[in-house]
């Protein structure tokens, strides 16, 4: 399978379950984030390769994809200047129907397990929650309060309770040291 | 007392340096670049484009140190309040003067053209160039860096922080702020390879207005609420037509020079010798991961001499000769710039139609975003009314592809192309007739 078609695949995949979900927008920072998610959570290999930016876990080639897709109507990008950006499934998302079909069969159940999990997420919690993955592998600490403290430095606008949840949650998922 | 030195390189004239930085340039891993082509075969398309990596990375040294300096002498009490750092005691100048300088030590022989041959890690990703940028500077340059006596009595710096900082891998606010000056849609390292690329090409594609850009670049605040650090980089209003020209000279670079038909046909003929260089060195198809000092070593050891090398001994090679007598394979078939899932679809049963008639085609990509919006969107600062400024608040922005219609209408390139060898050529255009494509 062409790799740009399987990775947009993947992205109308998921804004179609989101759509679905019915539980708000699904905007550009979102979809990064599931896109981490999807690599570090249900284990797809989509070959993204992410590093840390001051906006957390970014992977450029995500941005470029979804362009990508919009140029050719996989997807629809709409914008708003009070509530940011929409991704929805395009006029032509059934033009990759084949991909998404292999995909489904390649990983079953994997983007409903994913969505489930991490799709009525905002963004901000997304952020904070891929950020606490990043951040564990980059420097696994001797204990669960350096990863707190670390991530506290680089992303001061998140509390401390939001972030002893998100950590809370991230370690029930064994996506963080227990 | 260092001792201040030059190094003259095109598009910048005189760089100055001092006493480490010298030392870290004369070590052998940094050396290297010398023999690593910034564009591998480009110069059977562009004669003069012969250039190395050794004078991009200190292109991109200098530019990055210039950015750094504008903003810490212009908006230094906005950056220092911002993210709770005191610019005068951080180390942060030195560290991006020198990730700068050794952000490209890991690129394999003929740069890119290298990187399809990159081990894939057990997740399923690709090794990529500053990986190995990374470990060399981490595991192999200790001696310049973490043990240098102006490192050891100044800066205190371990190789590591540099490699993370390279990696996209530093866990801290000021780092990761100015981070964005080595890798951001406002690099240094872009800013750099346009110019000097667009200079040994002989072609004005690559012109922009640096300057103007380093005149005016600038902190603003970050607009998401849930900004970690509250500031991001900007141009202020002047300097919009020039961050405009950046990413036209972006576009027109890639269209003109790096994805010309005939330079990435050379690209393929190169990655096969080096794939042949590679057997004939019982490294197997792939280049050494560096997990080990002997893996690593073996990658220092591989440059484009050895893909020369590999050349000269295999003549007979059908790769070998189209780099030695300039007989290259040849376009036969390409998409529009932004290829449909139907028109990629396309291609690969061409390509497949083409083999099964017996000639020895190959597809190619040619895919680039020139522009992404949203995080890494530059910013253009919103002129404050005068007498309104204060030292310590960063202006608020707009993002430039709703300033800019030209950079809004920009759409990312997906072509796909078809080449067979030039004997082929005929054969090739009888079979695609046929199929009505």
């Amino acid at each position: 399978m062409d790799d740009l078609l399987r990775r947009a695949a993947f992205m109308v995949e998921i804004a179609h379950a989101k759509s679905q979900l019915g539980c708000g927008r699904l905007g550009k920072t979102a979809m990064q984030k599931l896109l981490f998610f999807a690599q570090e959570f249900s284990r797809i290999p989509l070959g993204y390769c992410f590093q840390l930016y001051t906006y957390g876990p970014y992977d450029p080639r995500v941005m470029a994809d979804l362009d990508y897709c919009a140029s050719v109507e996989l997807l629809r990008v709409e914008f708003d200047p009070n509530s940011g950006y929409s991704i929805l499934p395009g006029p032509k998302a059934d033009a990759v129907i084949t991909q998404r079909t292999q995909l489904q069969r390649e990983f079953p159940g994997a983007i409903d397990r994913l969505l489930s999990e991490f799709g009525r997420d905002s963004a901000r919690e997304l952020e904070l929650c891929a950020t606490l993955v990043f951040a564990e592998s980059v420097d696994p600490g001797p204990d669960i309060s350096d990863l707190s403290r670390q991530v506290r430095v680089i992303k001061p606008k998140y509390s401390d309770h939001e972030i002893d949840v998100q950590i809370s949650r991230l370690t029930s998922l064994g996506l963080l040291r227990a | 007392m260092s001792t201040v030195h030059s190094i003259r390189i095109p598009v910048h004239g005189f760089v100055e340096i001092d006493d480490w930085v010298r030392d870290i340039i004369n070590h052998p891993v940094f050396q290297r670049l010398r023999r690593i082509r910034q564009l591998a075969f480009s110069e059977h398309l562009y004669p003069g484009s012969t250039h190395s990596r050794f004078e991009h990375s200190i292109g991109v040294m200098y530019i990055a140190t210039r950015l750094y300096d504008t903003l810490a002498a212009r908006n230094g009490p906005v950056i220092e309040s911002s993210l709770g750092c005191d610019l005068k005691a951080s180390n942060s100048r030195r560290l991006l003067q020198l990730a700068s300088l050794l952000h490209d030590v890991g690129h394999g022989p003929l740069s890119h053209g290298s990187e399809t041959l990159m081990p894939t890690r057990p997740d399923g990703r690709c090794l990529r160039h500053e990986d190995y940028s990374a470990l060399l500077v981490s595991e192999e340059m200790t001696d310049v860096i973490d043990d240098h006596p102006v490192n050891r009595s100044q800066h205190n710096l371990r190789g590591r922080d540099i490699a993370d900082f390279i990696r996209g891998r530093t866990l801290s606010a000021e780092r990761l702020f100015w981070r964005e000056l080595l890798s951001g849609q406002l690099d240094a390292d872009r800013m750099d390879y346009l110019l000097r690329d667009a200079w040994h090409c002989g072609v004005s594609y690559g012109s922009f207005d640096l300057g103007r850009i380093v005149d005016t670049v600038t902190v603003v605040d970050d607009p998401r609420p849930d900004a970690p650090t509250g500031l991001r980089v900007a141009v202020s209003s002047g300097g919009r037509h020039a961050a405009e020209g950046l990413l036209l000279a972006r576009y027109f670079m890639f269209q003109q020079v790096y994805f010309h038909h005939v330079r990435k046909a050379y690209d393929h003929h190169a990655e096969e010798c080096l794939r042949g260089a590679l057997r004939s060195a019982g490294l197997g198809d792939r280049l050494p991961a560096g997990e080990t000092p002997e893996s690593r070593r073996r990658f220092i050891e591989l440059d484009d001499w050895v893909v020369f090398d590999y050349c000269r001994s295999n003549r007979m090679n059908v790769d070998s000769r189209a780099l030695l007598e300039h007989k290259h394979d040849r376009l036969i078939y390409e998409t529009g710039e932004v290829a449909s899932p139907g028109d990629i679809a396309r291609v690969d049963s061409l390509c497949d139609e083409l083999m099964r008639g017996g000639i020895k085609a190959w597809k190619d990509d040619a895919a680039k975003d020139w522009y992404s919006t949203r995080d890494r969107e530059i910013r253009i600062a919103d002129d404050r009314p005068r007498g309104s400024s204060s030292a310590l608040q960063a202006s608020t922005s707009r993002p430039l592809s709703i300033v800019s219609s030209v950079v809004a209408k920009l759409q990312p390139s997906s072509q796909r192309r078809i080449f067979v060898p030039d004997a082929d050529r005929k054969l090739a255009q009888e079979l695609i007739e046929r199929t009505g494509a």
